[in-house]
Order: structure tokens, then sequence, then C-alpha cells
């Protein structure tokens, strides 16, 4: 498959810039979509089983994600050169549907949960799902180009804004937070790592090219590591904010925290809650799931679009995802979120198959 | 450049839709508590005392109280409080105070809501008054953490604990410069902060959070009330080495704020006096605007002192303070040699005190834990029985400007 960024001085630049606009794009969605999934499960899993070194144990989730993100530009230099499905029958196309559904799910349930801990404490969680899926769903219903646009359009800005945010709200007199180093113990960190490496799944997302691409069949699509350092920054970025999270408290303070969207919330433990800069990062955070949702729910419905011809008529297959969606938050609300920390990391499951087999 | 700026000003413009949230309420809807006092009350119950905002000018502060006791709820109006003196019910318009009697102080907290009229609302919270007896007990811990996380109390505010009632401590407490009770005593806290005579960290999250810590210990305000009656006069030692209560002075506000109550885990386990304060702020750190007496000269510090803790080889807790002075008023008769030998011995004698008390409220477990890999490592060392062992070495080193 031809490289596209070495054909935008060819014949037609102008149109070769607009293709790799969209693959930038792409790109950025699924950074963004990794840094998310990082953040949520290691505040949501690491933590409880490695306490302070979750930081540590996400740590293994950035080359995941490049490993993945590689691996996924594999298989789509293979689908793009045999056709309509290419190189991924529909099992795995169902497969990959499915783990970009489950991920995109279970970003709006954390969503949901850091909501309901922060700006809204008294709104009903499952009124605070649903409208997550709802926002993650409208984006979704162009197909996910816009929201990959506005990934791109903050790629700097978002993850500079989190660190300048993150910066005041920590205190740096001791970082007390941070030690002992290995948490819990060797064997936990190990079976926490073991399971950051779930956190890579949205990477499959770039096995998929850009909706308005796909559309036109165009075959072009930049080189791996295009998407790799991307995914890599975005995972990294999330592993940082882990650490800001450990930092701002001792192993006591943190095993504490039994409610998930607590343990999102980067609070120092000597500084008051309350403020504009506190509500900003929390804002931030939440823009982060929000588009790391959006862009999981897109790739999925592409490609439950190209496994199953009866979804042709794209409204359908977003309409499935929507109602599976919403149907599922409302178990978690009912049941408890529980279900969904248990569940994630077994992500990595499908991740490996898809990557293995394709 | 341009898209990074407009994404600052949508992001300043999303943070106003938090005031538009579900969880949004009506000021006129809330009372908004001032300060909160919990004392322990017959047959394992606690008493909690609130003072809050009433928004009419023409009250006074009139005291009312609710039980629910062991049997669960009998409601009973009281113009006067219970057990309080009639000195402590001044007339002061604006507030009201309000008490209630449960078994847990969450219990205490929902039989006030029920039985106001409004909800009841601890976000602008400015102290939060413990008794002595209370404190004393295991009980310090859950109850903070209650009012911290079910209520959602202010994080900032003060942690202060009492030998009085302290019911009666906030009763008796008044705006007695300026007219909001809440400014006047964020304003006094700071204040007293500025001149080390209160511990620094004793917000309510910071205690909360070296309560639940086994790498520090808390340090909360010491306060009592002085009725004037019977000061004592302590000859030789300097104007702040005291405890709060006899302090020999006069004023309107009889509530006087000096000194740590030393906490060791969720206990309280001593006091230290205004002067041992000091150097507690000054070995952690955070003495910047420190001002000393010697000998009659008056000293301050000009730049922000550094002050180096560390644990050596042989475990021996060792400071190490560099400390420039400025004389101010009076005339030095002391070499910097001597200054810094009469800081060293303060800071050994405290450290020692601290030790005593089994409260590392200095926080050198914060350095001891980097040597431990894991956290089964860490607690089986045994680190509050450590502490409490070790050696203690002070190197201070002073130039008088």
């Amino acid at each position: 498959m031809p490289n596209i960024r070495k054909q935008t001085g060819g014949a037609n630049p102008v149109f070769a810039r607009r293709v790799l606009a969209s693959w930038r794009a792409r790109a950025a969605a699924a950074a963004v979509a990794v840094g998310a999934q990082v953040f949520s499960l290691g505040a949501g899993v690491l933590m409880t089983v490695s306490l302070n070194a979750m930081w540590l144990a996400a740590l293994a989730a950035v080359p995941a994600s490049v490993l993945a993100a590689l691996g996924a530009r594999r298989v789509l230099a293979q689908r793009l050169s045999k056709g309509e499905i290419g190189g991924l029958s529909r099992a795995l196309l169902a497969a990959l549907c499915l783990t970009l559904a489950a991920a995109g799910i279970f970003q709006v349930a954390a969503l949901t949960a850091l909501s309901e801990q922060s700006l809204l404490p008294q709104a009903q969680s499952l009124f605070v799902a649903l409208s997550g899926m709802t926002a993650a769903a409208l984006c979704a219903l162009t197909g996910g180009a816009g929201v990959a646009r506005m990934a791109y359009a903050v790629r700097w800005a978002l993850p500079l804004m989190l660190a300048v945010l993150t910066a005041s709200v920590l205190s740096f007199d001791t970082p007390a937070g941070l030690f002992p180093l290995l948490g819990t113990g060797a064997k936990a960190l190990g079976l926490s790592a073991l399971m950051a490496l779930s956190a890579a799944a949205p990477a499959l997302m770039l096995t998929l090219p850009p909706p308005e691409l796909d559309e036109r069949g165009q075959a072009m699509a930049p080189g791996g590591w295009f998407f790799a350092w991307r995914a890599g920054l975005g995972a990294l970025g999330a592993v940082l904010l882990l650490m800001a999270v450990s930092l701002c408290g001792t192993y006591e303070t943190l095993s504490e925290l039994k409610v998930w969207g607590m343990r999102m919330r980067v609070v120092c433990s000597g500084k008051p809650r309350e403020g504009i800069l506190q509500t900003g990062l929390t804002l931030l955070q939440l823009l982060s799931l929000v588009i790391g949702a959006s862009a999981m729910l897109s790739g999925a419905e592409q490609a439950a679009v190209r496994a199953f011809s009866g979804l042709a008529r794209r409204r359908l297959g977003l309409g499935l995802l929507f109602l599976l969606g919403c149907g599922a938050l409302y178990a978690l609300v009912v049941f408890g979120f529980d279900i969904a920390l248990r569940a994630a990391p077994f992500l990595l499951v499908p991740t490996v198959v898809l990557l293995i087999r394709a | 450049m341009r898209k990074a700026a407009l994404f600052a000003m949508l992001l300043v413009a999303l943070t106003l839709l938090a005031g538009c949230s579900a969880g949004g309420q009506e000021i006129e809807s809330c009372l908004f508590v001032i300060a909160m006092a919990v004392d322990p009350a017959p047959d394992g119950n606690l008493t909690v005392t609130v003072k809050a905002l009433s928004g009419s000018q023409s009250d006074g502060a009139e005291g009312s109280s609710a039980s629910g006791g062991q049997d669960g709820g009998a409601l009973e109006g009281n113009e006067e409080g219970s057990g309080q003196s009639a000195d402590a019910e001044q007339p002061e318009p604006g507030y009201i105070v309000l008490s209630a009697t449960a078994p847990s102080c969450i219990r205490a907290l929902n039989l006030l809501s029920a039985t106001t009229p409004r909800t009841l609302n601890l976000s602008q919270l400015q102290e939060i008054v413990l008794s002595r007896a209370l404190a004393e007990t295991e009980a310090t811990l859950p109850i903070l953490q209650e009012i911290h996380s079910m209520y959602r109390a202010n994080g900032a505010a003060i942690v202060v604990v009492t030998p009085d009632d302290a019911g009666d401590f906030v009763r008796r407490q008044h705006a007695l410069l300026g007219v909001r009770l809440s400014k006047y005593l964020r304003v006094l806290f700071e204040h007293f902060s500025e001149i080390d005579t209160i511990p620094p960290k004793a917000e309510l999250s910071s205690v909360i959070a070296a309560m639940l810590s086994r790498t520090s210990d808390a340090a909360a305000v010491y306060a009592a009330g002085n009725d004037f009656s019977g000061t004592l006069v302590l000859p030789g030692a300097s104007d702040i080495d005291r405890l709060p209560g006899h302090l020999p002075r006069t004023s309107p506000a009889q509530n006087e704020y000096l000194g740590s109550a030393i906490f060791s885990g969720a206990r309280m386990t001593g006091v230290l006096t205004g002067s041992e304060t000091a150097i507690l702020c000054l070995l952690m750190g955070e003495a910047m605007t420190r001002t000393s007496v010697i000998d009659g000269a008056l000293y301050k510090t000009n730049v922000r002192t550094k002050v180096k803790r560390a644990i050596d080889d042989d475990g021996t807790l060792s400071v190490d303070i560099a400390l420039n002075l400025t004389l101010v008023a009076g005339e030095s008769t002391r070499t910097d040699a001597d200054i810094a030998a009469e800081i060293e011995r303060s800071a050994v004698n405290l450290i020692r005190k601290l030790q005593s008390m089994e409260s590392d409220a200095l926080g050198f477990g914060d350095i001891a834990i980097r040597t431990s890999l894991d956290i089964p490592s860490w607690e089986a060392r045994n680190w509050p029985l450590l502490y409490t062992q070790s050696p203690v070495r002070v190197t201070a080193r002073t130039r008088v400007l």
C-alpha cells in the first residue's frame, strides 16, 4: 500500500494533503481514546490492585499501545489492498465492533462515575450515563469525522492545559505518595501491568480508515509509526495523570477511596476541593472521555457496517450500538460499576486475538 | 495559537455550566454553617453544635437544640441551648446557633437537617471545634471523615481542639472586628499562621490525610476560652510559651488560639505551647515570616528558611536549619552561635516531646518510607516504634544581618 506521506508532493498535492489531514485526525482521536482508556482503567482497576504504584503498572500500556497501533496499521494495509472486507473476516470484524463498543461504553461509565463525584453530585447516575451515551452517539452520527477533527484541533491544547491545571492542583511539598515505589508488591504490580495492556484496545480503531476516505475507496495511508507514536503519547499522558493522582495522597489515603469516580479526581489532600482550576481540570478529563467514547462508538459502527451487509444503512448500525450501550449502561447503573471494572481487563483477549489472527 | 486561545475560552465558559448543574441550590434554600462543634454526650452520644448564617440582621443568637439520643428522636426547642453560660449567649445579629444530639455525628447532622427548614450546607465552613475529651479517643477520624465526605464540608476549614465545651466555644465566637464571621475567622487563622502561633496544615482535608497516613501525624489548632478571672503570669517564659485559656490579657474576644493539639494516628496525645508551635513551623519549613524575641531584641527572618530533614544511616532523625535573621528592634546581645545553639536546643526538645507523644507531626516517616520497596516491607518495619526510639540531631546555622 502506498504511503500517503510520500505522495503529498505528487500530481494532486491538495487531494493528498486532505487525505493526510483525515489520517491525522483519525490518529489524534485514537490517541485521546487510548489516553482516556488508560486513565479510566488505571483509576478504576489498577489502583485497587497496586494502590500508589498504579502509574508504574500503567506504563505497560505505553508500549502496548504502540504495538497495537503498529499491528492495526498492518491489518489496515491488508484490508485496503484486498477490497471491501479485505484481510478481516466477518467474525473478526464483528469482534472488532464489540471490542470498540465495549471500550466506548467503559468510557461513558467512567464519565458518569467522575461526573457524579465532581460536578454533578446530586444528579441521577442513569441520567448522566444516558446523556453521555447520547452525546457520544450524536458525535458519531456523522461517522466520527467531527470528533476526530476536534481531537486534532485540541491535540496540543488538551494535554498542555491538563498538565498546567494538574500542576496547579498538586502540592510538591513531599513526594510521599510515590512511595513505596512498588505499591502492594511486585506480584500485584505484575498483575496490574498485565491488566494495563488491555488499555491498548482503542488503538484497534486504526484498523479502519477514516469514514470519509472509506466511502471513496481511498487506498493510501501513512506508515505505522505515524499512528504508533501518537497512540504512545496518548497513553503516556494518561500515565502522568495517574502519577499526579498518586502524588496527591499516600497509599493509605488511596485505599480509602472506595468509589471509582473519587479515584479519578486529582485532589490534593492538603488543598480544598473547590475552585475554578479544579473544575477546569475535571472538565478536561470529561472532555477527553467524551472524545474517546465518541471515537470508539463511530469505529464500532464502521466495523458493524462492514461485518453485516444488512446494516449497510449507517443509521441502523449506530442505532443498534446506541441501544446496546444504553442497555449496558442501565445494567451498570442498576448492578453497580464494579461489573465494568471487572470486565474491562478482559478487553486484552479480543485485542490480542484480533492482532494475531489478522 | 488562535485555536489554543479559543479552546481556553471554551473551557472558561464551560465552567459556568457547573453552576447550572442538577446539584445547584438556591442560596435562600441553604443554611450556611460557618462554625461547627462536636462534644461527647451521655450514653455514648455526640452533640453537634453549628453556628450558621441566619440572613436576618434583627435576630440575636437564638439557641435551639434537638435530641435524638439512643432512642432515636425527640425534638425540643431551647432558647438557651444546653449547659452554656449566660455570657456565651450574647446576641449576635445575623447568626443562629443550633445543636442536636445523636449516637453519631452523621445522625446528629441528619437530625439538624430534618428539623431545620433549610438544607444544611457546609461548603462555607471555617472551623470545626472538637472537645479535647473527644479528640483523645479514636472517634475523631470517623467524625471528621463523616463531616468531610457525607456533607461535603469545606476542606480548608481549620480543625480546632479545645479543653472547654466545644459548643460553648462556638457560641462565644463572634466577629469581633468586621461584620462577617466567616471573613473574621479566615483572617484570624491567616494572621496566626503568619506569626507561627498555630500549626501549619491544620485544614480539615490535611488533618484527615495525616490521620490516615502511617508516615506522618496531624496537628490541629489548640484553643480555649479565657474568663479573665485568673490569668497566669509565667515569669521567665517567653510571651507565647503558654497554653490558651489563661493568658494575661483582657479583650471582648474570649476565645484564644495558641499552640497545637498533637495527634498520634486518630488520637490526640498532647499539646504544644505557642513557642513550641513556632519551632514546629520552623522545622516543617513553614516559618516564612518568623519573628523571634531573643533577650529583648526583635529579629525577623528576611528570606525563606532552609530546612532539610533526613534520616541518617544509623537511624538518627536529623534536621539541618539555615536561617538568616534581621535585627528589627532592640540591641543584640547574643552572637550568631548563641542564637543557633538556642534554636538547636529548642528543636531537639520539641522533637523529643513529639517522640514522647508518639507523634510524627514533622513527617520523618515520609522520608523513611522511601527506602522500602513495597507496602508489606514498609509495614513490617514498624516505623511508629522505631521513630519513638530514634536519636535526634539538629544543626542550626544562623546569620544576623
